[in-house]
């Protein structure tokens, strides 16, 4: 599994795909997108590398239904919109498949293995956690779960964090969570608005050549 | 210990099942930043704010969500389930991927000027140190109440550190975690 990890996400954004209007495309039936997708939600671990390595291996090399372009495409975009990366990607090819019925199928077919098995533990959870030796080694795995959140915020601080109102955003923010018991939601609401007042008090014009629309969306 | 939750309700909380729906469906719409983003955010509401789990529920089922494949956030299920049951693990997880995943078919569809707008683009990135602020503040808290040994908090930091220096999965060091905490309190006794 360690080999899922190397796989490196694409820093830039993508070229817009080449004109795959020249060749048509194969349609998988619906039947086959659910399967697909439910495999690779079974398998899907280790994060957005996990899933990348899966999905250019299950999509593009062994059906050719998509391009490895549309892969990076799907991550790129979804990237600036809220929400958990890899559902959204998942979405986001099954849009491009088959549509909005596609998107839903394969998302739904993706989360399954995944959100059942939350449930079991769920439903097992407070009878086992009393089993002798259990809360010890889940004590154990908390603590580890501790230093992946720290892990979290460092990957999260690298990423976002690039100036000065950034880290004051943060500090601030960790100060009125911690001491204040202010509302997280509101909290980051609040942040985002700071966000908007900055872009609406730079000057106009600096807009720099946003890259265009990809020319090779394709119509389901 | 709160009472095992019903794994079916005889009659259904219709209520509970809506309120569930939406500070879920809520909480999605805040993930700039991918999904570990909103885990202070479940934290907040599912421990402090409704008191649906314990703490040490919470911590524990972010380690499910880590162990087990797809997003950190199917733990949405695991806090709905404990909340209302098998309706209430479902609702959340609606409200959960609901958002998102039309956000992402509608970047599909080909208006990816929603993704690309700068109101949106500038809104995230004013969002984003914030949700590195709360992240903190959720390692205080959860830190506090799940590192109670030395031993334990040697398992924390060596976890972060592999974390960060090797490509190890999360599902090994949970798992080490596991073990090296049953470990030490066998070692006491």
């Amino acid at each position: 599994m360690s080999n899922l990890s190397s796989v490196q996400l694409p820093t830039q954004p993508p070229e817009p795909p080449l004109n795959d209007s020249l060749e048509p495309r194969l349609k998988p039936r619906l039947v086959e997108l659910g399967r697909v997708f439910l495999v690779i939600g079974a398998l899907a671990f280790g994060g957005q590398g996990g899933l990348l390595a899966l999905l250019s291996r299950d999509l593009v090399e062994a059906r050719g239904w998509i391009e490895e372009a549309e892969i990076a495409e799907a991550f790129t975009y979804v990237q600036l919109l809220p929400g958990a990366v890899v559902v959204q990607v998942v979405a986001y090819l099954g849009y491009r498949l088959r549509g909005w019925r596609g998107a839903a199928l394969a998302t739904t077919a993706f989360l399954l293995p995944s959100v059942v098995a939350m449930l079991a533990l769920a439903a097992a959870y407070r009878r086992v956690a009393t089993v002798p030796g259990v809360p010890a080694a889940l004590h154990g795995l908390t603590s580890a779960v501790v230093g992946l959140i720290a892990l979290a915020a460092y990957k999260q601080a690298r990423k976002t964090v690039k100036d000065a109102v950034g880290v004051a955003i943060a500090i601030l923010v960790c100060a009125a969570a911690v001491w204040r018991h202010f509302n997280p939601a509101v909290l980051v609401v609040a942040a985002g608005m700071i966000g908007v007042l900055r872009e609406a008090t730079t000057r106009r014009g600096s807009g720099k050549g946003e890259p265009s629309a990809p020319s090779g969306a394709i119509t389901p | 210990m709160n009472p095992l939750p019903p794994l079916l309700h005889t009659g259904i909380d219709w209520t509970l099942l809506g309120a569930l729906f939406l500070q879920f469906a809520i909480i999605s719409l805040l993930a700039f930043g991918g999904g570990q983003a909103v885990l202070p955010l479940i934290e907040r509401e599912s421990v402090a704010g409704r008191g649906w789990m314990t703490s040490a529920e919470f911590t524990a089922s972010v380690g499910f969500g880590y162990l087990i494949p797809g997003p950190v956030t199917t733990m949405a299920a695991f806090v709905g389930f404990m909340a209302a049951g098998l309706p209430g693990g479902l609702a959340a997880t609606l409200g959960m991927f609901l958002a998102p995943t039309i956000l992402a078919g509608l970047a599909a569809a080909g208006v990816e000027r929603l993704a690309k707008s700068r109101w949106v683009k500038a809104f995230g990135a004013g969002a984003a140190p914030a949700v590195v602020g709360l992240l903190g503040a959720t390692l205080w808290s959860i830190a506090q109440k799940a590192v109670v040994s030395w031993p334990l908090a040697i398992v924390a930091l060596a976890a972060l550190l592999l974390a960060i220096k090797t490509r190890v999965q999360p599902i090994w060091l949970l798992l080490g975690g596991g073990v090296l905490g049953w470990a030490a309190s066998n070692i006491r006794h």
